[in-house]
């Protein structure tokens, strides 16, 4: 295993300011080997990285939430009263 | 490529059914509500702190675009349209003033060994322990608190892009940003939600 923390390749900071742009397949080749480069050599920083990435999932999954029926009927309820109305 | 000319088949129909509409044709805008009711109600109620303030911003919103569709140019999507409209909705039931003034730092101090500068040996993986059933409903909660303290414009990045899933280019449209500030409060607004997520899970007993 390399250095991570040699002078070469990004460091654990520039490594976390890339986090978002990595895991949106934002990162010119170059930048994303040396990222996966410092991620393999790095255990804290790719421990780090997959508690960002569960996150993101974690958060969708809580909040994707369909619009109750209810509500839906409550809307077009309101809409047609005010259209008609207007 | 795909999802391009899903977003072309999207805004081809939806510049269709907004042209129907301005003839007064009443099923096409039901036909717009069926397509974007949802994806705005997410909206509101990620923004918003209950399902009825959320209805509230959304019934303002589809209004607004109903009466003001003449207006719609077409130079940017319909969607994008919609979404700022929603927004400025929800800012009014928030009440909000200063919503651009707000930011939150990186907040990733303590991941780092302020001897060394590197990354904490301690940080630990806890992707895994996440998956455990008892604890999702507690984590669906603390989400949503820590969605919560996020300032609105942050709330608002994350919630288009990380929820609905939209572009940076599409989000920084709709909020009138850059798609470099858009990618740095975004990047902010996860770290946030990651650490908060962290120290909960931390603090609990395996």
């Amino acid at each position: 295993m390399s250095d991570p923390h040699g002078p070469a390749g990004p460091g654990c900071r520039e490594v976390f300011e890339l986090l978002s742009d990595y895991v949106d397949g934002e990162l010119s080749p170059e930048t994303r080997e040396a990222l996966e480069g410092h991620l393999g050599a790095c255990p804290p920083c790719e421990r780090f990285l997959k508690t960002f990435q569960k996150t993101r999932a974690l958060c969708r999954e809580s909040l994707l939430e369909e619009m109750p029926d209810e509500l839906r009927t409550r809307l077009r309820s309101f809409l047609k009263d005010r259209i008609r109305g207007k | 490529m795909a999802s391009q000319e899903a977003n072309q088949l999207t805004g081809d129909r939806d510049a269709a059914l907004v042209e129907r509409t301005r003839r007064g044709d009443s099923s096409a805008f039901d036909e717009l509500m069926e397509r974007y009711e949802g994806k705005v109600y997410r909206l509101a109620l990620g923004m918003m702190k209950n399902r009825d303030d959320a209805l509230d911003a959304v019934q303002d919103a589809f209004l607004s675009v109903f009466r003001k569709i003449d207006t719609f140019k077409g130079e940017s999507a319909f969607s994008t349209w919609l979404y700022r409209i929603a927004l400025n909705s929800v800012y009014m039931k928030l009440r909000s003033k200063s919503r651009h003034d707000k930011t939150i730092p990186l907040d990733d101090e303590e991941a780092f060994d302020p001897v060394t500068g590197h990354a904490r040996a301690a940080i630990r993986d806890w992707s895994e322990r996440a998956d455990d059933a008892v604890l999702r409903q507690e984590l669906s909660g603390v989400i949503r608190e820590a969605v919560a303290a996020l300032p609105e414009e942050y709330r608002a990045i994350f919630t288009l892009r990380d929820v609905e899933e939209l572009s940076n280019q599409e989000v920084a449209e709709i909020l009138g940003l850059t798609v470099a500030a858009t990618k740095t409060r975004l990047h902010r607004a996860r770290m946030f939600l990651r650490n908060r997520l962290s120290r909960h899970l931390q603090g609990i007993p395996r």
